[in-house]
């Protein structure tokens, strides 16, 4: 039960970053970056119904759904009092710098005129 | 708003304006008459459905709430009062009589 | 068409909720309080140990228990305890007497204890079966209450529905919860509550009313059946019943036959029924308890009581029986473990905050800075402040009831349902003394100190918080907890509103 509210919650905490209100205090700059959380998120939605077996048939989508409702108040009830510091987590996963930092769209000869200037 | 003053003579009379009678009688619609819409729904359903007695009935029981409460919301979504008390009260009559005459699943 | 679709639903979804709202609170209230039904009464008789004894040696020591006060009944339902019922509840059906003489008054329910059968020695009370029973009768006599409870319960399925019609942006208003904006604010909890434990609230409503299909919605077992009956024998699997020979014989031992039906239906026993004990046609049996399955109605073995042959096991049913059943486990829940109980709890104090904040929602919205509340305004604020601070502090009486009635007295359980109505009418009533505003702080006041009050009261009378009987801890701190919710409460209330209301009240749901 407790690891399909955590991860609910997480999954609750992505998607609240990319709600129009909050996407400031998330980082967001882009609408990929929008797709990608929420991607991300139903993933993580999927991950927590798995995890909500129970020991009855049937049980699962119960665990699934009450833990659900139970991390998404809970992270309501968060975001209210201090968004920021809720979604700051999804600032920092945002604004990491790429591994290929320099853009594709840059033209090949620009890119070495760059390297020989910086010598 | 229901109700209103009529007249400033001396015997001041309370008059029921049309709106509250319409209103009361969509009330009476969406309540009773639904009712018994749902009930003579699901009972005909339950008689006329070819599976098993036992799971025809419990299906149409199952279902005749949610039936009830869209039916009971339409009532009051669509304007019209005479098409509400048409299709409720008529359909129930409807119903009603075709299960009386079909009778019970021997 | 969507616009006027929108505007009819939500002024529909105001009336239902106005109209039900107090009623509703109360049935939510009691309701979430029932998860934990064998738990209060545990509390509320603690003299009484925890159960240890399994259901097999249970039957044995109840059936020895009749076969001294009742070998010539009818009929002995027996209800076998388990890891949170401690003890044997017993419905004798009693032989009607030869002469046509009225029936002797015995008392009809036995509660014994489940090691030796003997009955218990507890002081009287109705325990958590008060706030279960209240939350689907509402203390009117039968068929009434029940038909109130369903009337209540379909204007929340017509709520639930022209909610989710009328609520523009439902998923944009997803993560929106503003604190201290007054009418916004109530908006928003309102939304918060409802929408995000929406599958919760959808799902107990309408299996709430399936809980009590048959007596609302009988019309289709009329159009099937030439004889009524017939559905319970075919939909539960029941045999028919049998008519008693005449001639005596031994019961046979019950115990090994709970054994056998657990072995073979897979799961705990949770009542056996003995018919016609101690008579040639007599049989046993045994149902499976509920916490085995999703699915509430539970399958039994039937054996014959003179020799203990197994004569018949219900059949499996199909699809629509089976839905039934699980539709009623969901809103009984008793499959659930302490995890997932707990989370079902919180989830229907969601609930009642949901009908609390619509209530509230309903008069916030319709105040006028400056100008005199008309009498509507006034009625309802008057019924929100007896109904959300003035049924908690009834509860809490009904709890410390239990603890201050001395233990040997005569109608006591009586009494401490007494206790909860008296004192839930009393602050109904005198709160009208007080401003609206300084009602809601004394009432939340005062329900603050009895909750507070009873972990105090239950460590001066019973010894067993002080043992350290886990029950009895986790019930204190869940009482602690509720005083500090009324108490902050209280405070919230006590403070002047800041805000002006600006928004009107047509354009409250459309925002």
């Amino acid at each position: 039960m407790p690891d399909t509210i955590l991860i609910a919650a997480l999954a609750f905490v992505l998607l609240a970053a990319t709600a129009h209100r909050h996407r400031r205090d998330a980082g967001i700059v882009a609408p990929g970056q929008v797709r990608a959380l929420r991607v991300v998120a139903g993933a993580l939605l999927l991950a927590a119904f798995v995890r909500a077996a129970g020991p009855l048939a049937g049980e699962r989508i119960v665990r699934f759904l009450v833990g659900g409702s139970v991390a998404g108040i809970a992270v309501v009830l968060a975001l209210s009092f201090d968004a920021a510091r809720v979604l700051a987590p999804v600032r920092w996963l945002l604004s990491r710098p790429r591994p290929a930092a320099v853009p594709a769209t840059v033209p090949a000869r620009a890119r070495a005129t760059a390297r020989a200037q910086r010598g | 708003m229901l109700m209103g003053r009529a007249g400033s003579g001396a015997a001041r009379r309370w008059r029921i304006r049309p709106a509250a009678w319409a209103m009361t009688a969509r009330c009476l619609t969406a309540f009773l008459g639904n009712y018994a819409f749902a009930a003579t729904a699901a009972s005909l359903t339950a008689r006329l459905l070819p599976i098993a007695r036992v799971e025809a009935t419990a299906w149409a029981m199952i279902l005749s709430f949610l039936l009830y409460a869209i039916v009971g919301l339409w009532c009051f979504a669509e304007a019209r009062l005479a098409r509400v008390a048409g299709v409720v009260w008529g359909g129930a009559l409807l119903m009603g009589a075709a299960v009386w005459w079909i009778g019970v699943r021997p | 068409m969507i616009r006027a679709l929108r505007q009819s639903m939500a002024w529909i979804h105001g009336w239902l909720g106005l109209v039900a709202g107090w009623l509703l609170f109360a049935m939510f209230a009691t309701g979430t309080t029932s998860y934990f039904r064998p738990e209060i009464t545990r509390w509320m008789q603690p003299e009484i140990a925890a159960n240890r004894t399994a259901p097999a040696d249970a039957a044995a020591t109840a059936v020895r228990h009749l076969q001294r006060v009742g070998a010539d009944d009818v009929q002995w339902f027996i209800a076998l305890p388990d890891d949170r019922t401690a003890v044997t509840r017993v419905f004798e059906q009693q032989k009607p007497p030869a002469d046509g003489a009225p029936r002797r008054r015995r008392a009809e329910e036995l509660v014994l204890d489940p090691a030796t059968g003997a009955p218990v020695a507890a002081r009287d009370t109705r325990g958590g079966e008060h706030f279960y029973r209240f939350h689907f009768q509402l203390q009117l006599p039968f068929p009434w209450g029940r038909w109130l409870a369903g009337v209540c319960a379909m204007f929340m399925l017509g709520a639930i529905i022209s909610g989710v019609v009328t609520h523009k942006r439902i998923f944009a208003d997803f993560f929106t919860l503003r604190w201290n904006k007054g009418q916004r604010s109530w908006l928003d909890a309102h939304n918060v509550s409802a929408v995000l434990a929406l599958p919760y609230h959808a799902v107990i409503t309408y299996t709430g009313l399936i809980t009590l299909v048959v007596m609302y919605m009988p019309w289709p077992i009329a159009a099937n059946y030439p004889q009524p009956a017939r559905f319970a024998q075919e939909a539960y699997g029941l045999a028919p019943d049998v008519e008693a020979i005449g001639r005596p014989a031994p019961l046979v031992a019950v115990a090994p036959l709970v054994r056998d039906a657990e072995r073979r239906l897979g799961g705990a026993a949770g009542r056996i029924v003995v018919s016609h004990p101690n008579d040639a046609a007599a049989t046993v049996t045994v149902t499976r308890g509920n916490a085995a399955s999703v699915g509430a109605r539970g399958v039994s073995a039937t054996y014959s009581g003179t020799t203990g042959r197994l004569l018949s096991v219900t059949p499996p049913p199909g699809p629509a029986i089976t839905t039934a059943n699980v539709l009623l486990g969901l809103h009984l829940a008793q499959f659930a473990g302490p995890g997932l109980r707990w989370m079902l709890f919180l989830l229907g104090l969601s609930g009642v905050a949901m009908v609390g904040t619509g209530l509230l929602l309903w008069t916030a919205a319709r105040r006028r800075p400056g100008a005199a509340p008309f009498f509507g305004l006034r009625l309802v604020e008057r019924l929100n402040i007896a109904t959300i601070a003035g049924l908690p502090l009834g509860m809490a009486a009904f709890l410390l009831a239990n603890r201050l009635l001395p233990v040997d007295m005569a109608g006591r359980a009586d009494a401490e349902v007494a206790a909860m109505f008296w004192t839930w009418g009393a602050a109904a009533l005198l709160q009208c003394v007080r401003t609206a505003r300084l009602a809601w702080r004394d009432l939340f006041a005062l329900g603050a100190l009895a909750f507070a009050a009873i972990p105090i009261v239950d460590a001066l009378t019973t010894p067993r918080l002080a043992a350290g009987d886990p029950l009895f801890v986790a019930f204190d701190l869940a009482m602690a907890v509720m005083a500090l919710a009324l108490a902050f409460a209280s405070r919230r209330a006590a403070r002047i509103p800041a805000a002006p209301v600006r928004r009107s009240a047509r354009k409250v749901a459309h925002a």
